[in-house]
């Protein structure tokens, strides 16, 4: 049931866009015309201000979770993390995954740095306290969150969020999107057309 | 004659032994497979534990409740995973991309007669709270899952990176 919602969502995404040209074949959902990311940017490591752009003919992989997220977090990062070895070495040493906490009361920089860590070598552990500057990025990205009302102090609650991962170039385009479930299988071949496009 | 009725009794009591027998490993028929727990980061609090729940008998049951050893994690609950309400005042951000997921405790999960319920990512799942120590590779963790009509079936689950 959700498996097929979510194959719904990517094909009625890909019509739209097959419709509107771009590049052919790749599997996860296409936006027309493109979002565009790289003028925005988060405090990561080092208090390092940190733009949403790859590094040169790289992919830079954007999450919107919270480390204290057992299923869906979990499952999406372990796809992830299955894709790039499913990639040549060379291309893997190119995808960056950055995670920006939609939890930061609870996430430190550092906490959130010792997940990514589980998952990827290659990892960007992105946070800010300041709750207009998050909304002001995940809006741009379409992403949507919402903490679980909580007594001050108590530590179990719950937040809401876009479970999609969001692919980006080195100019700070999306150029793919991929849903909560998608396979590891197809993330590896969206990388991998990405990182082989000829290059201006 | 008292010796046909005591015979017939025997054959009673020995149809009774096989039935119980059959019943051995999943408890009233029910039966379940694929138990598995995904690794943890050291520093994550909370993991997801998943199954397969046959319930191969002719009555309707359901899991009513799980629990795990103290020395695993503090506390087990039955969760899914949904599709979230955006709320106007509480919600952050923009919705472009499918809306939100969240979590809710689930009370009851019904295990229809002669059905497979599937505990898997993004759907129903055991999660288990405070974890005394991160789940890794290669250990299993014992659950207890008592259900409406079987009772209690203990399932080991073991803990991987991804799905069997
Ligand atoms: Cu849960």
């Amino acid at each position: 049931m959700r498996r097929s919602r979510t194959a719904l969502f990517v094909l009625v995404l890909a019509l739209a866009v097959a419709a509107c040209g771009g590049t052919a074949s790749l599997k996860g959902a296409v936006r027309n015309p493109p979002l565009e990311v790289g003028t925005l940017s988060l405090p990561g490591p080092d208090g390092r201000e940190v733009t949403m752009k790859a590094e040169p003919g790289g992919l830079l992989l954007v999450y919107f979770g919270y480390t204290s997220c057992p299923d869906v977090c979990p499952t999406t990062m372990a796809d992830i993390s299955e894709a790039l070895t499913e990639l040549h070495p060379d291309q893997a040493e190119k995808v960056t995954v950055a995670m920006v906490t939609v939890d930061p009361e609870r996430d430190t920089l550092e906490r959130l740095d010792d997940y990514l860590g589980h998952f990827f070598s290659r990892r960007l552990p992105l946070r800010t306290e300041d709750f207009d500057r998050l909304s002001a990025v995940t809006a741009a990205f379409g992403v949507q969150w919402e903490i679980e009302e909580h007594e001050p102090g108590d530590q179990a609650y719950d937040v809401a969020h876009t479970a999609l991962t969001y692919v980006v170039d080195d100019t700070g385009t999306v150029r793919v999107e991929w849903p909560f479930g998608f396979s590891s299988e197809d993330m590896a071949a969206d990388l991998a057309a990405l990182l082989e496009e000829p290059r201006a | 004659m008292k010796r046909t009725s005591c015979r017939r009794r025997l054959a009673i009591a020995s149809v009774l032994v096989v039935t119980l027998a059959a019943c051995g490993g999943g408890s009233g028929g029910l039966e379940v497979t694929e138990a598995w727990a995904r690794t943890s980061p050291a520093m994550a609090e909370a993991g997801a534990a998943y199954m397969q729940i046959t319930n191969g008998g002719g009555a309707d049951d359901a899991l009513v409740g799980v629990s795990v050893d103290p020395a695993v994690a503090r506390s087990a609950e039955i969760h899914e995973t949904v599709m979230a309400e955006a709320d106007d005042e509480a919600t952050h951000g923009s919705d472009m991309g499918g809306g939100m997921m969240e979590m809710r405790a689930v009370d009851r999960l019904e295990i229809p007669a002669g059905e497979t319920v599937s505990l898997e990512p993004g759907g129903y799942h055991i999660m288990l709270l405070d974890l005394a120590s991160p789940l890794e590779e290669g250990s299993t963790v014992e659950l207890t899952l008592t259900f409406e009509n079987a009772g209690e079936l203990v399932v080991t689950a073991e803990v991987r990176a991804t799905g069997p």
